[in-house]
């Protein structure tokens, strides 16, 4: 049974704008409720006021996906009991979204994008201990307003593969365009689906890596679920940890009743706004690879892999002004990344400084390490970032000085003496082995280049 | 006496008396509601903060229809205001408590009332004061617990023009609180009190005196031969969506209204109590002791015009509807410069009436004021004398941001 899985995602994206989306109450981080007024606690008879900036960061993000952005659009309220919900209703966008239809390429492929609505974001709720034993819930209304925007795309995405390097992408992506910083909240619904049967829906997912685990979840248990004979049903379920459980049966639509929201007026934009807005657009992450390729002269690859990620880019064109970009290149798309891959963390979670990774690149360049050596100085590097040359040198990976790599090649030229007298004597094959002797004797600490010349020279002493 | 909820211990200066679902700084305000009982804002609304900057002080928070749910004043959670021309009749709402203790009140008095559907005019011509309900937009709405946002409008209410004209140029200010406030310039609107009405076009829509009852027709009729002896030309005209306005008022309001009493729920202010059972159970709860019988009344039914399957044939063909009456006023205001018609059909009922109406003769009642409230126009309610001792009122209505015209005829009418 051959089934394919289609997935799509609702990306809920905080802003960062200094103010709140409908009062001027500030983003920052607080000690619990001390950024609120009437308008973010909905006290009766306030009104909220729509903050332009989010409104501009939202057509950013529209422009840099493709999207179709109206000259109106509108708030609306959508109607529900929570207690996180100070008005009991949400502020959100749903009959005339501020974008729709646009794409974001990934991988050769089209994934296409169905909606960006603008939205505020509810209060958080907080336990004392575990949700379940917990006695009473704390509610910090300084969430309540922060700007949201809800991206949805079609369910194009066919593996959780291609959702992760669409993730990195568009984080990427509103990183470059300042809209969103690693402070700010990033959450995704994904909606999951096996060949013809119901979607399933898994909320509130907080991090790219959880997505991923999720849907790889999910798609495994859909999979089991057919594969013993038994229904698909369409439901909502949570995350929990590494994999997912049922939250509610959906027979229908949730009804949330939603109006136009009286108290706002439309988002008017005019033609000319956005042009002014398009025009200031920073480059993006797709242009820069593509400067990057002509500028630098790496390859298409190296380049996208280093755009995948803002910090990494700026990394990178941070290190280029101390070292030849293509070998930088090589170093950064292939075993730093390869590192970064295996310990299941991204450039931006770790600490290392260009600083450091100008010193790690500078060793190799010097022959003052091997590459073999190198790789593993890497892997101890991005774990804890620290000067290259003092950790190489406490972790014995650094090359031998001449002097003490003349006297190990002495050592290894006299133990094979047989081999030494069959060189002289035109062998050149015996040389290769003489050189893999002294690597293994320096325990990978030398260079093969260097190795190679002094046997040649040395040899005629023996 | 029960025309105030919260009685306030005032200073010197011109004593204002305030409908209680205006926001008032350190003052109680319930909205008319048993919900909001003992919740003390701590922000003036604008209108609040423009008023004491007048020179004006809060002498009380007046008794309302529960979140201005009535046209009678007899849906309220702290007293029933009787209307001081006859003790066994009602005030008229839901500003009745304003307009109640503005018409007992021996000495000069102003008032903020507030209007969604006629709340401002309906009071003011049962209790025989003058009441004007300005452009949606004119007066910033920051600080008036909402109703139906899109139709709410406070607006000032006292015994003469002359003062009514005066509030309203404090009040009528752009408000950078209110996203629906309109900028424009502000000015002194008693300067139109006094001027000559001489040549201005007046037009009296027959389906509005054909509503009346016999007696009140003939009091608008003598009416408009006093204005005609001042020089107004009086015209007959035709607003044919009258009758349509009603249900698409009722369906826009009402589906607002249940969003906006969303928030009540005993968590952040007014009623509470220990909390007991899941989120959801404490809130219906508090919900069913706190709200009134129109207010659940009203909640079902905004509700209910909102929910996918119905909403295309309710909400969203009430703002149909309510286009098309915007049109017919327009039409209108191509030929005249101002409407006139009765405010009310009526005089103002007895309470033993009143019982014995059904809700949907209730809404009935709002018949001449449902167009313009939807319509979103200022209009005027000025007293036109007595019928059975009881006052009559006379409807004056002009075009988005002409109070002036409704001030200068009002005015000179009075005179």
């Amino acid at each position: 049974m051959h089934l394919n899985a289609k997935i799509g995602l609702e990306i809920h994206v905080q802003l960062n704008t200094k103010s709140k989306l409908f009062c001027t109450c500030s983003t920052n981080l607080a000690k619990p409720n001390s950024h609120v007024c009437e308008v973010c606690l909905g006290m009766p008879g306030s009104k909220p006021v729509l903050n332009k900036k989010a409104v501009d960061f939202s057509v950013m993000l529209a422009l840099a996906l493709n999207c179709k952005v109206p000259k109106i659009s509108r708030f609306d309220r959508k109607t529900y009991f929570y207690p996180d919900l100070p008005k009991n209703y949400q502020i959100t966008q749903y009959n005339f979204p501020i974008a729709q239809k646009g794409y974001l390429q990934i991988l050769n492929k089209k994934i296409q994008i169905r909606r960006i609505q603008i939205e505020e974001d509810p209060g958080a709720i907080t336990y004392p201990y575990h949700i379940d034993v917990s006695k009473y819930s704390l509610i910090d209304y300084n969430r309540s307003g922060f700007p949201l925007c809800e991206v949805v795309t079609e369910p194009d995405f066919s593996s959780s593969k291609e959702v992760k390097k669409f993730l990195k992408m568009f984080i990427s992506m509103i990183k470059h365009l300042g809209i969103y910083s690693s402070n700010n909240s990033f959450r995704v619904d994904t909606n999951v689906s096996i060949g013809r049967n119901p979607r399933v829906e898994i909320k509130n997912i907080g991090s790219i890596k959880d997505v991923v685990s999720a849907i790889e979840y999910e798609i495994y248990r859909q999979k089991f679920v057919l594969e013993s004979g038994k229904k698909i049903t369409q439901q909502t379920r949570r995350f929990a940890g590494s994999t997912t459980e049922a939250m509610r049966e959906k027979e229908t639509e949730e009804e949330y009743g939603h109006i136009i929201d009286p108290d706002l007026p439309p988002i008017v934009l005019t033609a000319l706004h956005i042009n002014q807005i398009k025009k200031k657009l920073p480059e993006l992450p797709y242009q820069r690879a593509k400067r990057m390729f002509n500028q630098y002269k790496i390859n298409k690859h190296q380049a996208l892999a280093i755009v995948s990620e803002k910090e990494l880019a700026d990394f990178y064109e941070k290190v280029v002004k101390h070292i030849e970009p293509k070998f930088a290149a090589g170093w950064i798309s292939t075993q730093l990344l390869k590192v970064l891959n295996y310990n299941n963390i991204y450039f931006s979670e770790i600490n290392l400084t260009s600083q450091q990774f100008i010193s790690f690149l500078k060793l190799i360049q010097a022959k003052e390490i091997s590459d073999r050596a190198a790789d593993l100085l890497l892997r101890e590097l991005v774990l804890k970032p620290q000067n290259p040359k003092k950790l190489a040198e406490k972790l014995n990976l650094l090359n031998l000085t001449e002097d003490e790599l003349s006297k190990l090649i002495n050592i290894v030229l006299k133990k094979n003496k047989d081999s030494v007298d069959q060189y002289k004597k035109g062998k050149t094959k015996v040389l290769a082995f003489l050189i893999g002797q002294v690597i293994r004797e320096s325990k990978g600490r030398a260079d093969a280049k260097i190795v190679k010349e002094l046997i040649m020279k040395k040899s005629f002493l023996y | 006496m029960t025309y105030l909820i919260t009685k306030v211990k005032t200073k010197k200066g011109i004593p204002i008396v305030v409908k209680d679902n205006i926001c008032t700084k350190g003052i109680q305000t319930t909205a008319g509601s048993k919900i909001l009982e003992g919740f003390v804002p701590t922000y003036d609304a604008t209108v609040i903060k423009q008023v004491k900057k007048a020179g004006c002080v809060i002498v009380g928070k007046s008794t309302m229809d529960e979140f201005g749910f009535g046209t009678f004043s007899t849906n309220c959670a702290y007293g029933v205001p009787k209307n001081p021309h006859d003790l066994t009749r009602s005030c008229g709402g839901s500003s009745g408590g304003v307009a109640g203790y503005i018409s007992a009140s021996k000495t000069r008095i102003l008032g903020l009332g507030q209007s969604t559907g006629g709340s401002i005019s309906c009071p003011a011509s049962f209790c025989g004061i003058v009441g004007l309900t300005p452009t949606y937009g004119l007066v910033s709405r920051y600080g008036l617990i909402d109703y139906a946002s899109s139709l709410d409008r406070i607006g000032p209410m006292a015994k003469t023009v002359k003062e009514v004209a005066w509030l309203l140029s404090k009040i009528a200010k752009y408000d950078s609180k209110d996203s629906t406030s309109i900028k424009t310039k502000p000015q002194d609107y008693t300067k139109f009190c006094g001027k000559s009405i001489n040549g201005l076009k007046i037009g009296v829509p027959v389906e509005y005196l054909n509503k009346a009852t016999k007696p009140v027709r003939d009091k608008i009729l003598e009416a408009i031969k006093k204005l005609e002896k001042k020089g107004a030309k009086v015209s007959k005209i035709s607003l044919k969506y009258t009758d349509a306005a009603i249900p698409a008022y009722y369906i826009i309001a009402l589906s607002e209204a249940s969003t906006n009493l969303a928030k009540f729920c005993g968590m952040r202010q007014g009623l509470q109590e220990e909390f007991k059972g899941n989120f959801n159970e404490y809130f219906s709860r508090i919900r069913s002791q706190g709200f009134g019988r129109e207010a659940k009344r009203r909640i079902l039914l905004g509700t209910f015009a909102r929910m996918a399957g119905f909403k295309e044939e309710y909400y969203i063909k009430a703002l149909k509807v309510k286009t098309l009456v915007v049109k017919d006023f327009q039409e209108a205001f191509k030929k005249v410069d101002v409407i006139m018609a009765p405010t009310m059909p009526t005089i103002a009922p007895k309470f033993s009436e009143i019982e014995k109406l059904k809700p949907i003769d209730c809404y009935k009642a709002d018949a001449l004021t449902a167009p313009v409230s939807l319509a979103e126009l200022p209009h005027l309610s000025v007293p036109a004398g007595f019928v059975n001792k009881m006052p009559v009122g006379l409807h004056l209505i002009s075009n988005y941001f002409e109070e002036g015209k409704i001030i200068q005829v009002g005015d000179a009418f009075e005179r």
